[in-house]
């Protein structure tokens, strides 16, 4: 148990971000990891490869099409790993809700740990919540990694009712 | 206005200052492009008009010359329950995506771009072309439940089980 | 033979850290040498057109700068100059100024952050730092006016929502000298940085035949030795009345284009500093329609602008008897430089000068996939 408690104390001080620009959101990731709010100093930096990454930050709408390549991309990170949605749309659709390709609601396809709600929200709004997620790490609250293979079947269901029963198995680029 | 772009025999209308509209049949789209096409030379877009009421799709091909700074916009209409349409990309290179995109979006058939069915922005599209007016958005989210907001959902309520779990 | 032995296809992107924004290629390699580029766009489709349709023309005032994230202000000054042609609605001068204003800062903040990215594809990171730092400096001047850092929603069809705060112009002025300042920094650390230069030099060279072929616009446009910028040729808002150059390139590669961008920046400082001084006086709204169940005249029209990227534009339809558009149709540059200029110029590089040839073009996927 102390042990792991180590491990999670170890873990905030260096998280990586996964860099992948899912939508919007992402005009406000330069800014948060350069000069001015310069996340580095926690730790936390943007990382190219998903082997490589902690963070997947979300950033803004999914359409079918990228939510697809989001839970593959998340699939394919180390555990632990820890998600942040960020912006209106992973919550509830935002400006898109009635729009025929994009999702409504993102934790029905993979477990959220914090999300940012706004549109756009601001550098400071997204360097809170990586600094409320590195405390929540240190704690080892942030367990939702945990939740996917808990419920995989649950998640599972909800991703093969939107792209069909063998997407996993015809999926392209 | 243009010489060649006043010396056309069809409906022509000004809808701003250097842009007019020209009302073009079918059959005759190829010719007025091949004819506007030394002096237009930019073509800014294609993209389709769906007039359900009238049953007619109008294709709208924007021109533009970008030494004297007009447009031209040719519209011509095709019936709505067989589109089909000469492709024009031998006249127009950037017509082979624009017509690719009207394809998918309209259904619209260019005969000769072969490229058209290639999957363009859309992906295991199970529907009809999306930006049809018949093409009802609200319809398509209640028919697929995991598109769309489940607050008042029962989705939600399997959701609030499963994280008692 | 040799090809269907050795080439096989490799998937670039949408995550990727050579590719700019949510996109894809599919290419065809053999070693090194790419034999067939392949766009794969869609990551981004909202349906924008469809959504257009379903939102009343004020609502829509909201949801057209959501699509190109880098630079929405050119999305919000078309689709309100298509409106306002359509109910033939006049803009008081101060209106057109401010407008013109937004636009050149936008077109700043916007060269500032691609500069930034197609150093960065190169490794060089400073420009990407530095740019960041002032672009920062211009979306306080934003959020200030508007009350936004990304999505302004500040012009409205008939003028801007409000009137400029007070000291604004003498503040935006003091920002635009500090970025003036540093402008030989930036020369300094991209064009007379040797690793750069020689990474970019005759990489995907353009000719203008080509170009204006394949529908090519903007800065990629200007850099092959056309003037060709709408700014000029099919002028709107408060062009006219200002004195600019066409910055143009003979090269047409990929060193040329950021050089035309590069230069714009100045151009936009220069612009920006004539229409402040020259700001008249005045309204800044005339709002003759009622804000919801607005029924614009039947008609259709085109209207573009010149975006950082090149021609963007919109297509509006109004039927006259429903309250939203018929039919919104919108023009990105990204549509022929992101899949015909690719496709087509892109074939026979090698594959690690693939994502510096793919940001010296500067896509943004939105405004294609919509």
């Amino acid at each position: 148990m102390e042990w792991a408690r180590l491990i999670d104390k170890v873990t905030s001080k260096s998280l990586w971000m996964m860099m992948y620009c899912t939508g919007c959101g992402a005009i406000e990731m330069p800014p948060t990891v350069t000069s001015r709010w310069d996340v580095e100093r926690f730790g936390i930096m943007p990382m190219a490869t998903p082997r490589q990454a902690d963070i997947f930050l979300i950033t803004g709408y999914l359409t079918k099409k990228t939510l697809k390549r989001v839970i593959y991309v998340y699939e394919q990170m180390p555990e632990p790993k820890y998600v942040i949605a960020h912006g209106s749309c992973p919550i509830d659709g935002g400006i898109y809700y009635d729009s025929y390709n994009t999702i409504n609601r993102l934790d029905l396809f993979i477990p959220v740990d914090l999300y940012i709600q706004g549109c756009m929200p601001r550098a400071e709004a997204v360097m809170d919540a990586l600094l409320k997620l590195r405390e929540m790490v240190e704690k080892g609250e942030a367990n939702a990694w945990q939740k996917y293979h808990e419920n995989f079947e649950y998640y599972d269901k909800n991703q093969k009712a939107l792209f069909g029963e063998n997407w996993r198995a015809v999926m392209t680029l | 206005m243009n010489d060649t772009l006043s010396s056309l025999n069809y409906e022509k209308r000004e809808l701003r200052a250097r842009q007019w509209e020209v009302l073009v049949p079918a059959e005759q789209v190829e010719g007025v492009l091949s004819l506007l096409k030394p002096q237009f030379r930019h073509l800014m877009f294609l993209t389709c008009v769906d007039w359900i009421e009238q049953g007619e799709f109008e294709l709208v091909y924007g021109l533009f010359d970008w030494d004297r700074g007009e447009s031209v916009l040719i519209k011509t209409r095709i019936p709505r329950d067989n589109p089909k349409f000469k492709s024009l990309r031998h006249i127009y290179l950037p017509l082979e995506v624009y017509e690719r995109e009207v394809h998918e979006m309209f259904g619209v058939v260019f005969e000769g771009n072969d490229r058209q069915y290639e999957p363009y922005v859309l992906e295991d599209w199970d529907d009809i072309p999306p930006l049809r007016k018949d093409f009802d958005p609200e319809k398509y989210i209640e028919t697929h439940p995991a598109l769309a907001n489940p607050l008042h959902d029962e989705l939600i309520l399997e959701l609030r089980e499963g994280e008692q779990l | 033979m040799r090809e269907e032995l050795y080439s096989y296809d490799l998937h670039m992107g949408p995550q990727h850290a050579g590719i700019h924004g949510n996109f894809a290629y599919k290419l065809k390699v053999d070693g090194e040498k790419i034999v067939e580029v392949k766009a794969v766009p869609g990551y981004l489709h909202r349906g924008f057109e469809k959504l257009m349709e379903r939102r009343q023309w004020l609502n829509n005032v909201a949801l057209v700068p959501r699509i190109c994230v880098p630079e929405p202000d050119v999305n919000e000054a078309a689709y309100c100059m298509a409106v306002e042609q359509l109910a033939n609605i006049e803009v008081p001068p101060r209106a057109v100024y401010i407008r013109t204003i937004i636009l050149e800062l936008a077109r700043i903040t916007s060269y500032l952050m691609m500069l930034g990215g197609a150093a960065a594809a190169t490794g060089v990171y400073p420009v990407m730092y530095w740019g960041m730092g002032q672009r920062d400096l211009l979306l306080d001047l934003f959020e200030e006016l508007t009350g936004a850092r990304i999505y302004h929603i500040f012009m409205i069809p008939g003028g801007v929502r409000r009137d400029l705060p007070q000291g604004w112009i003498d503040k935006m002025l003091r920002v635009l000298d500090a970025i003036e300042k540093h402008i030989p920094d930036y020369y300094n650390m991209f064009f007379e940085n040797e690793a750069l230069v020689r990474r970019m030099k005759g990489l995907v060279k353009i000719t203008p035949e080509q170009a204006v072929e394949m529908g090519i616009t903007g800065p990629n446009l200007r850099a092959t030795g056309v003037p060709y910028d709408l700014r000029k040729v099919d002028p709107y808002l408060a062009y006219p009345e200002v004195d600019f150059e066409v910055v143009t390139h003979t090269d047409g590669d990929a060193l040329a284009r950021n050089w035309v961008r590069f230069m714009e920046v100045g151009q936009s400082i220069q612009i920006i500093r004539q229409l402040a001084d020259k700001l008249p006086k005045g309204a800044v709204l005339n709002k003759p329609y009622p804000a919801i169940n607005w029924k614009v005249p039947a008609g259709s029209v085109f209207v573009h602008v010149e975006s950082t990227k090149g021609e963007y534009g919109y297509y509006i339809v109004s039927d006259g008897q429903s309250i939203a558009p018929y039919r919104a149709y919108v023009r990105g540059p990204s549509t022929t430089h992101a899949v015909i200029a690719v496709e087509k110029l892109c074939v026979g590089l090698e594959y690690a000068d693939f994502p510096v040839a793919e940001s010296s073009l500067q896509i943004c996927p939105p405004d294609l996939d919509k």
